[in-house]
């Protein structure tokens, strides 16, 4: 060929002739000086988890802060994203000190004492000493799972942050006695952040025997609350991937990076008889692609098919190298989730684009300050199965 | 344990050197884009985790096209330290120049209509890997001495011999692509894989705050690879190149390969670093501001927000627009606030948004008006309170840009001027700027033209309309939407740093395009053929008339190796080091008489 002649102008459209695919099917960097992997061609694991008749899963609270300016405010403000979480200043940590000058240490020992009893005590100090306590929330749900011979069992996902808010919803929907009835028998946290995971005491103020499964990952100050929230029950870490919990019932934790410095996100998968996969999110950090990827791999499940997704369905903020990709919305599609109940940090126009494609979202009522009907909102419930 | 080593893993994470050192570059990838001014600074322009499996990674970084993949490959501890490799591939543009240098197989692939949608997830395309491979990446962690090393290993050119050539099915018949023995691939995987480890190493840097303590490299004599019907595909010496290993350690040495022999290259403080390494990215780290956690501040960056204007008929959509602007913004850790001067016009429903993004109003009238004094109380309040990184100022549907645009210079303490963006119905666009002067300023001071309501109208209206947006603003650039739909990286760029294209051709140069003259606004580009003088040029645009309203342009200096992007609003300019490759220069201005002024202004800077 001649020299002056660019490859780009006759590559397009063109085919090697015979014999040339050899580079690419051989695989060039196994004769190259690189080491090799040892990864063998993914097969689809499809665990076993066993199957449960139904799950309903209460929207306790899905509001995690009221006012995204001022939570927006109050991180770029204590120095961005990167910040640690028990630096803000936020309640129920307050020292008294500021914004972004707050530490775990200072924080607890003004209300160590009064945990998780009397909470209301406590939230006077902490109105005191924090940086804008009347915007926080709380997320929080409860998730019943019927099994196939009818029993239902109840598991809490998150608590929440404001110990005033919380203590108003878990009223609201009967959490309260559920707790000292002994009829919820574990807490599952998501993830370590404020919002769902700083409102504790509220749970253990009602049942302070809980058993708690924590993400691998959790801080030190994390774990320190645990123990000083009074919590007398076991506490679970779960490692990152499968872990069982009941028939049709398992959690994943995928290792991943989060904002606020906080690491490992854990999710709940559920297999409905003759339904098929159910999800259950707390912000769904790893990506709502990764996570039915996840369980596309991992589990076996009815139908080898996607029934219905509960949660927050965050949106990666990273997925920017190429705009021209929309992937959540049109991605979810090739799943073929039967029903939808989303809110939190979904987005409510996400959520309005997802109706406006066709997806089943199942509306909510807008009530108990949740802001939309697009969003499952506080006090709402979603069946699957 | 030192608390920046923290922020980057668990100590419970910590406490499995091979599964921290197999964490290690997603976490330092993570971390460093969170923050935006942060994550620009390092180098980084893009991060996508591949959803379908196998803890692949895709990024882009500034000043290469393409799109690097890490692939994980293997994980081992030795004396309690761990170990993990990962496979680098660089996937260049379809039209970038390195595709000339990777074999005809690849060239094919990259011009394939799937190739993007492949490399976004190519841990499922074993054959990509093999056709686009150029590196090696080590990370290493050891607990003990929170230690922490890189290392990249890559042959300076990766060449393959085809010893039967090339022959290709081209649509125009066969064609010898490449001659019996001669190369298939030569391709430059070092230079090529150097830009992704220098924004690894710095963000180690930035988040462990502190340089790397060691440096060595190791080299070996390079193999390149042969293929052919007969013999297969085998590797042998190459005559000219090299296989390099370059470590950085944190805290440690850099574990040596002994595959590759004595390093060549040592360095650990007090001595002076190497020469050639006095520019590196990771070096930079000696951060100020030692706080308890990592944030923008300890680089130094104190981010102006930047400015929108926006501007559009009554009713073109553009609280639609914003709209979705905000929630983009939002789902991507980003702040908006809106300064809204629509009287009497229904303003963002702020409980449909979950407030997402501040707002208020300057109403004292017309904001060009009554500008200096309520809109710098108005932002004053507002930056100090939420720190936004954008403040969109939504004029009313009446006001002239013209005016304001002059009245912006006052703010330029406070923020960093970005784009004047119009919204135009294209439904009603013929009459609104057949009947309106203002109308038409809009469209012609627009960097951004957005024509929305696309849905509503056919090819029979689009196509005039854009002629006659072309005509009076030649230089924006045009998207088409409806419903306000469009991601604000298409119309900003990835970090709001977008590429500026030259004007399309369809108009002539230096602005003989005066059909609507009301108030004889025009465009007019420059075309820069050769460097400038940094000092001319200054001096000139600081004499620039007061009838240009705004000029932008790529601008090349004697005195500088970069492009330099060149935004001027009245009053304010600024250059900016290019992170794109531009292949021209060129200016445009837009003002009242604008050819004369630009042909002056051309004579002056120049010389």
């Amino acid at each position: 060929m001649s020299d002056n002649m660019k490859r780009r102008d006759f590559l397009k459209g063109a085919a090697t002739g015979v014999g040339v695919g050899l580079l690419g099917a051989m695989g060039l960097y196994s004769y190259s000086p690189m080491r090799e992997g040892y990864f063998p061609e993914t097969e689809r694991k499809m665990t076993d988890i066993g199957t449960c008749r139904s799950v309903k899963v209460t929207n306790i609270s899905e509001t995690s802060w009221f006012e995204n300016g001022v939570l927006m405010g109050d991180i770029k403000g204590a120095g961005g994203l990167l910040v640690n979480q028990y630096d803000y200043n936020w309640p129920p940590f307050g020292n008294g000190k500021g914004l972004g000058k707050g530490s775990y240490d200072e924080g607890i020992a003004k209300i160590k004492h009064l945990l998780p009893n009397r909470l209301e005590e406590a939230w006077d100090i902490i109105e005191a000493n924090s940086v804008h306590p009347e915007n926080a929330g709380g997320y929080a749900a409860l998730v019943e799972v019927e099994e196939m011979d009818g029993n239902k069992r109840k598991f809490l996902l998150d608590v929440g942050w404001s110990y005033k808010w919380c203590d108003e919803c878990f009223k609201r929907e009967g959490i309260d006695k559920m707790l000292e009835n002994k009829e919820i028998e574990a807490l599952f946290f998501s993830h370590e952040h404020f919002d769902h995971f700083w409102g504790l005491p509220v749970a253990l103020k009602y049942d302070p025997e809980i058993t708690i499964y924590i993400p691998e990952g959790f801080y030190p100050e994390g774990l320190q609350y645990i123990k000083d929230c009074g919590h007398t029950g076991k506490l679970i870490t779960v490692k990152s991937g499968l872990n069982k919990v009941i028939p049709g019932m398992a959690s994943y934790v995928f290792a991943i990076p989060i904002i606020c410095r906080v690491y490992g996100e854990q999710s709940l998968y559920f297999n409905v008889a003759d339904k098929g996969l159910v999800s259950v999110t707390g912000c769904c950090h790893q990506g709502i692609i990764r996570f039915a990827e996840t369980a596309y791999n991992e589990i076996k499940y009815e139908n080898d098919k996607c029934h219905g997704i509960y949660g927050g369905l965050h949106i990666s903020p990273f997925d920017d190298w190429d705009p021209k990709y929309d992937d959540l919305v049109i991605s979810l599609g090739d799943y073929g989730f039967e029903r939808i109940g989303c809110n939190h940090c979904t987005g409510v126009l996400c959520a309005k684009k997802f109706i406006a494609a066709g997806y089943p979202v199942v509306e909510g009522t807008a009530k108990f300050r949740s802001k939309d009907k697009a969003y499952l909102g506080n006090g709402d419930t979603i069946t699957f199965g | 344990m030192p608390v920046s080593l923290n922020t980057l893993l668990p100590p419970a994470l910590q406490a499995s050197p091979t599964q921290a050192a197999m964490e290690l570059p997603r976490a330092l990838m993570t971390r460093a884009n969170f923050i935006p001014g942060v994550r620009h600074r390092l180098g980084w322009r893009g991060v996508r985790d591949c959803a379908k499996g196998q803890g692949g990674l895709t990024v882009r970084v500034t000043g290469m096209q393409g799109v690097y993949g890490l692939k994980f490959l293997n994980v081992s501890e030795t004396d309690s330290m761990g170990q993990a490799t990962f496979h680098i591939v660089y996937f260049p543009a379809p039209d970038e120049e390195l595709i000339e240098s990777f074999s005809v197989q690849a060239g094919i692939a990259a011009q394939q209509d799937d190739y993007l949608d492949r490399v976004r997830e190519f841990t499922q395309y074993p054959d990509l890997s093999a056709l686009f491979g150029i590196g090696v990446l080590e990370a290493f962690f050891l607990p003990e001495e929170s230690g922490v090393a890189l290392t990249l290993t890559a042959p300076e050119n990766d060449t393959v011999i085809a010893l039967d050539g090339v022959i290709l099915e081209t649509p125009t018949g066969l064609l010898q692509a490449v001659n019996p023995s001669e190369e298939d691939q030569n391709f430059p995987a070092w230079r090529t894989a150097m830009p992704l480890f220098d924004a690894l190493a710095a963000s180690a840097s930035y988040c462990l705050k502190t340089a790397p303590k060691s440096l060595t490299r190791q080299t070996r004599p390079g193999m390149r690879r042969s293929y052919g019907k007969e013999t297969g595909i085998h590797s042998e010496l190459a005559p000219d190149t090299r296989d390099i290993r370059l470590g950085l350690g944190w805290n440690i040495r850099v574990p040596d390969n002994p595959e590759l022999g004595t390093p060549e290259l040592t360095w650990t403080p007090p001595s002076p670093i190497p020469e050639e390494f006095t520019d590196a990215p990771w070096l930079s780290a000696d951060l100020p501001g030692a706080t308890n956690s990592l944030d923008k501040r300890t680089m130094g960056i104190t981010d102006r927000p930047r400015l929108i204007v926006l501007t559009g008929f009554l009713g073109s959509g553009k609280t639609t627009f914003l709209t979705r602007f905000i929630e983009d913004q939002a789902a991507k850790n980003g702040f908006v606030a809106v300064i809204q001067n629509e009287i009497g016009q229904k303003g963002l429903d702020g409980k449909l948004l979950g407030q997402s993004y501040a707002v208020t109003e300057v109403d004292e009238g017309c904001v060009c008006c009554t500008l200096a004094g309520s809109l710098r109380s108005a932002l004053s309040g507002i930056l100090s309170e939420f720190q936004p990184d954008f403040v969109v100022l939504e004029t009313t549907g009446l006001a002239n840009p013209a005016n304001l645009l002059s009245e912006l210079a006052d703010l330029d303490d406070m923020l960093d001027f970005a784009s004047v963006t119009t919204v135009i119905d294209a439904v009603g666009a013929d009459h609104t700027l057949t009947e309106f002067e203002v109308a038409r300023s809009q469209v012609r001071l627009a960097d951004i033209l957005l024509v929305n309501k696309t849905d509503l109208v056919d090819d029979e209206t689009l196509i005039p309309l854009e002629q006659s947006l072309r005509q009076l603003n030649p230089s924006g650039d045009l998207y088409f939407m409806s419903h306000g739909d469009i991601p604000s990286t298409t119309l900003y760029g990835v970090n709001f740093r977008k590429k500026l294209t030259r004007p399309t051709p369809q108009l002539t140069p230096m602005g003989h395009n005066a059909t609507h003259e009301d108030d004889n606004i025009q465009s007019s580009l420059i075309h820069l053929s050769a460097p400038l003088d940094r000092t001319e040029f200054e001096q000139s645009v600081s004499q620039l008339s007061n009838q240009v309203l705004r000029a932008k342009g790529v601008v090349r200096f004697h005195d500088a190796e970069k492009p330099e992007i060149f935004q001027y609003v009245p009053g304010s300019h600024t250059l900016t080091p290019a992170d794109q490759t531009h292949e021209e220069c060129f200016l445009v201005i837009i003002g009242q008489d604008s050819p004369s002024i630009a042909e002056h202004f051309q004579a002056a800077i120049t010389g």
